[in-house]
């Protein structure tokens, strides 16, 4: 997809020129915008999900046994994280992407962040709890978040997969939904956002008809005090911000899992 | 004349159902005569069984009354025992894995190649031409052209699947090395993971003497008996070191092409050479999925050397568990086991903690194909008697080698702990599989069964790569972005030339965010503040072989600095 490269390219000439020296360039890393989640990649991923040491990732937290609660699938360059790392302190929020440059700069960034963050306070837990995977959300999720482990769950502008023939990529289907909803505990948030009116409707559709899932709107998740994760989903992103700056419209759809029955 | 090995055998109390490659017989118990055959069947529906292939998949229901079968071309076909007679055809959305009935017959399960299961009703309503373009709406996840119920899917190549005796669970293992419990009928709940397999899973099963426990294998060389409620290992038994010796059939792996599967750039690729590049990437992996469809090659004994063009390598045993039964014996409850490709069958005790010199096996000097257990305590294995130990595969054969022909089948028992032939039992039925039923089929026919493929398509190839070319990733945090390799491997590539742009960028923004880390740390140590931050330098060290990584890589600019 021609489109979507340029403009990540355009994105990384106008966001590095403001940004502090001491961050990564996307002109760095840069990688084609689509990775088949079918194939055997290289991946390196842990056998379970106890088999993680965490505290590699989150080094600050070391000791106190938490492990992630939010997990941003396809988390590109990592805006989502970024944006609710200061909101939500104490909570650990993992970032999985496949492709391997991104997630390197995500890497770097987080890593950049961590020492730049507040250069005064050297005891600033700043961006401490977010950290980044290269993963296969799709293949692998079970390997890093055990059962009824995670609080939100992110899907925020992903591959839209146009041809019919590749809607079985999609990162939502009813078989993914399974496993979506073995890792959330029930009252978790799965938060959807694209600016593809025909995916919108595809994940609202498939969401909404599984079991597990039930429709939750705007008002009431900012009435439980989410509201500043919905802000973040519309607008943190770099593709949110290329939505906005080509006026383009987004699709918002939350879910709420439920228990079975 | 060759002849058909049995693929698989079903033995009921009456009755017997014999898979002879795209060939299904009916075979009278006690007396092994042939009831019906589809080599019998008339011109035109002999035609419509031959196109199906060979069969690859099928079950019985407990009853015997039906069987499912499943061949290479995508339908389901249910057959009614008595007679031999079809009963329906349906379209699957992909090649079946596969197939199961529940205890009723009343369901009947598939489980298919992209990882998904489909249930069926017992009674097929074909679907009325036109509905099928309404499973092509643009909201349709799942091509489903007979209207079955999706229970679940996995992400991977479904391998094996089993109801639990109660049948309120459904337990698959995929290619991926999942093991995944969800409830049956609702397979979208997911009750629990079983992770710890380390390489694809191939079989599974519930021993018969305790329902709280699933016997696990595939392509470890541990056989792994879990608490499947909740997850956990119980007990590993290490069958490797008894399987391999065994393993006569080899593998020829196709060699990996690196950092191909990564969608990675290269450093200079300009955007429209990036694409051609692409497309011919895909090409490429096209040819090696053909060649790994026939890549499965007997051995040869030591006459490996002309084997190998340049994208293959030398064969190799590759360990696949195919199939776990429970067994009842003089000597106490036994967990039976065959491997793909090898010649022998093994056994254990079922008791906590089995260790390799309990576990017993039985040569053939044939690769074992199938075998089931008749009565609780007997066990017909099925052999590959057209299988030639010293041959190669596409010598010519003449009638003269007939006499080198193995057994086809052979009936064995546990006895005071070991295997031992039971030449009396079903001695009819035994001597009938052996010679009369045994089915004609041509040296071509014989290939295509290509009984040996798992041993090809089920192991990934990248495994190697982690493992002998890059130390460093051992160290990497798990799951951590392993970017390091690809720079590194495209330095070795390239002979440590030149370092691109972009990965010059990425060098000096680490080392200054290494400076600034360093600086913080001693700033923090000058003070001499808590315990805390001084673990936090440590693990900065700690994250060493990315450090020595990038001081070696800054070498390489200097190198080409200068």
């Amino acid at each position: 997809m021609g489109k979507r490269k340029r403009t990540t390219a355009a994105t990384a000439t106008t966001t590095t020129s403001s940004d502090l020296p001491l961050l990564p360039q996307k002109k760095h890393y840069r990688q084609r915008a689509h990775a088949n989640p079918f194939s055997d990649h290289s991946l390196q991923y842990p056998i379970a999900p106890h088999a993680i040491d965490w505290s590699v990732h989150y080094p600050a937290f070391s000791g106190t046994g938490k492990a992630p609660e939010f997990a941003d699938v396809g988390c590109g360059f990592g805006g989502l994280l970024i944006a609710l790392a200061p909101i939500f302190p104490d909570t650990l929020m993992l970032g999985m992407e496949i492709r391997v440059q991104v997630s390197q700069y995500v890497q770097d960034r987080i890593a950049a962040l961590r020492v730049t963050g507040q250069a005064d306070d050297p005891d600033s837990t700043s961006y401490q709890n977010v950290s980044i995977v290269r993963a296969n959300a799709m293949k692998f999720l079970p390997n890093y978040f055990s059962k009824n482990s995670l609080s939100a769950l992110f899907f925020l502008f992903p591959d839209p997969h146009f041809k019919s023939r590749k809607h079985k990529a999609r990162i939502i289907s009813p078989t993914l939904l399974a496993e979506y909803a073995y890792v959330l505990r029930p009252g978790g948030i799965v938060y959807t956002i694209t600016d593809v009116k025909d995916l919108h409707d595809w994940m609202r559709v498939h969401l909404s008809a599984f079991p597990l899932f039930e429709p939750v709107d705007e008002e009431t998740l900012r009435s439980e005090g989410k509201g500043p994760i919905i802000d973040a989903v519309y607008t943190s992103t770099e593709e949110g911000k290329k939505v906005e700056r080509n006026g383009g419209e987004k699709w918002l759809a939350c879910f709420r899992r439920i228990e079975c029955h | 004349m060759t002849k058909y090995p049995h693929t698989r055998i079903f033995v009921g109390s009456s009755t017997t159902l014999d898979i002879a490659g795209p060939h299904i017989q009916v075979l009278d118990t006690s007396s092994g005569e042939v009831l019906h055959s589809s080599h019998g069947f008339s011109e035109s529906d002999v035609a419509l069984v031959l196109k199906s292939g060979p069969i690859r998949c099928a079950a019985v229901s407990q009853d015997f009354s039906y069987l499912l079968t499943s061949g290479e071309d995508k339908l389901l076909k249910l057959w009614a025992v008595d007679g031999l007679k079809l009963l329906s055809e349906r379209e699957l959305p992909k090649k079946a894995t596969n197939v199961a009935f529940t205890a009723d017959a009343q369901t009947l399960l598939v489980s298919d190649k992209f990882g998904d299961i489909f249930s069926y009703p017992f009674n097929h309503t074909p679907p009325v031409k036109g509905t099928q373009e309404k499973s092509k709406d643009a909201l349709s996840s799942h091509e489903n052209p007979s209207g079955g119920q999706l229970i679940l899917g996995h992400a991977s190549p479904l391998n094996a699947f089993l109801l639990s005796a109660d049948e309120k669970f459904i337990i698959t293992a995929d290619r991926d090395e999942h093991i995944r419990v969800s409830w049956f009928p609702k397979g979208y709940n997911i009750e629990m993971y079983c992770l710890g397999h380390l390489k694809f899973v191939s079989a599974l099963h519930i021993p018969s003497f305790d329902h709280s426990s699933l016997i696990s294998g595939g392509g470890d060389p541990v056989l792994k008996i879990w608490n499947w409620m909740n997850g956990v290992v119980k007990h590993e038994v290490p069958v490797l070191e008894v399987v391999e010796p065994f393993i006569a059939v080899r593998a020829t792996k196709r060699k990996r092409d690196q950092a191909e599967d990564d969608g990675d750039e290269t450093p200079k690729a300009l955007k429209g050479k990036g694409k051609r590049k692409q497309g011919r990437k895909e090409k490429q992996r096209e040819v090696h999925a053909t060649e790994g469809d026939h890549a499965a090659i007997l051995d040869t004994d030591g006459k490996d050397e002309n084997l190998g063009d340049s994208n293959e390598e030398k064969p190799e045993k590759v360990l696949v568990i195919r199939k776990v039964a429970s067994v009842n014996s003089d000597s106490g409850a036994h967990i039976v086991f065959s491997a793909v490709g090898t010649t022998a069958l093994f056994a254990f005790p079922f008791k906590n903690d089995v260790s390799a010199s309990e576990i017993q096996c039985i040569d053939f000097a044939r690769p074992v194909l199938d075998f089931t257990i008749v009565d609780v305590q007997s066990i017909l294995v099925s052999l590959d008697g057209e299988w030639l130990p010293e041959g190669v595969e596409d010598s010519p054969r003449c009638e003269s080698m007939d006499s080198l022909n193995g057994p086809m089948a052979k009936l064995l028992k546990i006895a005071g702990g070991k295997f031992v032939e039971d030449s009396e039992t079903l001695k009819p039925l035994v001597n009938s599989l052996n010679s009369g039923s045994l089915l004609p089929a041509t040296s071509e026919d014989l290939k295509r069964l290509d009984l040996y493929s798992d041993l090809v398509t089920l192991p990934k190839y990248v495994d190697d790569d982690t493992e002998t070319n890059d130390v460093t990733r051992q160290d990497m945090p798990i799951g951590a972005p392993d970017l390091s390799s690809s720079e590194m491997a495209k330095s070795r590539g390239k002979g440590k030339t030149e370092l691109s742009k972009k990965e010059l960028g990425r060098l000096k923004l680490k080392q200054a965010v290494m400076a600034k880390a360093n600086e913080k740390v001693r700033k923090a140590d000058d003070s001499d503040v808590d315990e805390e931050l001084k673990t936090k330098k440590s693990r900065s060290e700690a994250s060493g072989p990315e450090a020595d990584h990038m001081n070696e890589d800054e070498a390489d600019v200097n190198m080409v600095g200068s």
